[in-house]
């Protein structure tokens, strides 16, 4: 094994969280960029169909040891965490969240035809989704994204890695034609996040907002 | 059959077995009984569908559920749709957009809308996920030398009502009656935190410590306006070292310099900005004496 891949195991095998170029850059100073790439790339590809006991995955525009999925039965046993189940509502909301960014809870509401403040909030609790921001329009609503933990949760690469949304299922070449009628071109998450102005929260404001709750109640 | 006599059969089959709390809302459910029907989601027949509807609205009812104003919206809805594809369309309704329009394409689009992201959901919830299938090295803990200052993160004003929150949650319900108003005032509280961290002679404390002892919503509501008073006016600092980690509350040198008094006025500022009147809650905000007699 070369030096630098000696060097970038130990850095991954310590850190807690996904390291990521930049932060190799700047812990590696005596090899160049491409040559951390060249190595990250050799490790992740030998990790690939390794059954390695841990494998390094690209993680949340990061690197990470993992553990293998294979395994998870005994890491769970000595860890005794719990895990975290989504509710069906959780995932609902979570992915109109992650697909639909930067959105509005009434655009949340809208899509599944049910109130979702409280699950969003739960969302946003568990550091799953975020405040972006304020909508530059009248009411000024806040609009919702995904977070770095929501990446490293879900095993993801970036919000690129996430699968296309799949259509209606066992359609007709009619009813695909009339699908593409019906939803025209739609643009990437990453366009979607560029075009939207967002408003930064004015924090003063919010706080009152969210105290309101509290003395009506 | 009917579809509430095929419902009827259903039932008399499994009497218990009722899938209607598993429906996440109005779409879910009517996406259910277009699948159920095997009908095409382009081609709805309204007519059936809304029986179908209805039926399992009735079933909640005698199941005594709460029915969500969800569906009842969506049982009107299709109502209309229905309505609207009996009668010929209206000469008078000069809308010439509305011309030969299915009325049933707006429904469909919801339905699709959803559906996408409703299998999406399914999706996520197959993936590999971090504390379940895949584990990572868990926080590394740093030691700290005694005099070095710890690294800290500045965290935003929502952890800190958040965390809020949680102690309103944690103060027990109060079974017995009293009705003695009980009034505390910003200034006394802000005193209390004061000599708090004075006595403690450590000039961190965790926000959750703050409140352990305290038993009485107004007092919890009237000490927390205190602390946003004391963070406002520079006295208390608050920090997180990590998500989920708890928050810390620093006093600097200005808290235990010199005697400094707070009062109502400490709010008027921030209320006075308020430029939405619909989220206002008045200026009753700023004083902790008419904050004592929203508790009850």
């Amino acid at each position: 094994m070369s030096k630098l891949k000696s060097i970038l195991e130990s850095l991954f095998f310590i850190a807690d969280k996904p390291l990521s170029i930049k932060q190799l850059e700047v812990l590696l100073p005596e090899f160049s960029k491409s040559q951390i790439r060249q190595g990250l790339t050799e490790m992740l590809e030998a990790d690939q169909n390794s059954n390695r006991g841990f494998l390094l995955k690209e993680i949340a525009d990061g690197y990470q040891f993992r553990t293998h999925p294979d395994n998870s039965s005994w890491v769970s046993a000595f860890t005794k965490a719990k895990p975290t189940r989504l509710s069906r509502a959780q995932l609902e909301a979570l992915s109109i969240i992650a697909y639909r960014q930067p959105v509005t809870k009434p655009e949340v509401d809208d899509i599944r035809g049910v109130d979702s403040g409280g699950v969003i909030r739960v969302l946003v609790e568990r550091g799953l989704a975020k405040i972006l921001g304020k909508r530059d329009e009248p009411g000024h609503p806040l609009l919702y994204g995904t977070t770095t933990d929501f990446l490293s949760f879900f095993n993801l690469k970036n919000l690129s890695d996430l699968p296309p949304l799949q259509e209606y299922t066992e359609l007709g070449e009619d009813s695909l034609k009339k699908l593409e009628q019906i939803f025209p071109e739609t643009k990437t998450i990453e366009e979607a996040l560029a075009e939207e102005n967002i408003l930064p929260v004015d924090e003063a404001e919010d706080s009152l907002s969210i105290q309101k709750p509290l003395i009506g109640a | 059959m009917t579809a509430v006599a095929q419902d009827q059969t259903n039932r008399n089959k499994h009497p218990y077995h009722i899938e209607l709390d598993v429906f996440e809302g109005p779409l879910d459910l009517l996406l259910h009984l277009i699948k159920e029907n095997d009908v095409d989601i382009f081609n709805i027949p309204v007519a059936q569908i809304t029986e179908e509807y209805l039926s399992y609205i009735e079933a909640m009812e005698t199941l005594n559920l709460n029915i969500a104003g969800e569906f009842i919206l969506m049982a009107s809805t299709l109502a209309h749709i229905k309505s609207k594809m009996l009668l010929p369309p209206d000469p008078s309704q000069e809308d010439p957009e509305d011309e030969g329009k299915d009325p049933r394409e707006e429904l469909v689009r919801r339905l699709l809308e959803y559906q996408k992201y409703k299998m999406a959901a399914a999706q996520f919830d197959s993936f590999i996920q971090l504390g379940q299938d895949v584990f990572v090295r868990e926080k590394t803990r740093k030691l700290h030398a005694k005099d070095q200052p710890i690294e800290l993160a500045e965290i935003s004003i929502f952890k800190l009502i958040q965390s809020f929150h949680k102690i309103l949650d944690n103060i027990p319900l109060d079974i017995t009656h009293d009705v003695e108003k009980e009034i505390y005032s910003i200034d006394e509280c802000a005193q209390e935190i004061t000599s708090f961290f004075k006595k403690r002679r450590k000039n961190k404390v965790r926000f959750m410590e703050m409140f352990q002892k305290i038993r009485s919503k107004p007092k919890v509501v009237a000490s927390f306006l205190a602390i946003l008073a004391m963070i406002k006016r520079g006295a208390l600092v608050v920090f997180q070292l990590d998500h989920f980690d708890e928050i810390e509350l620093i006093a600097t040198d200005q808290l235990y310099q010199g005697d400094v008094h707070y009062d109502e006025t400490e709010f008027t500022g921030i209320l006075n900005t308020e430029s939405d009147p619909g989220i206002s809650p008045g200026p009753e905000l700023g004083t902790a004496d008419e904050q004592t007699q929203i508790d009850s």
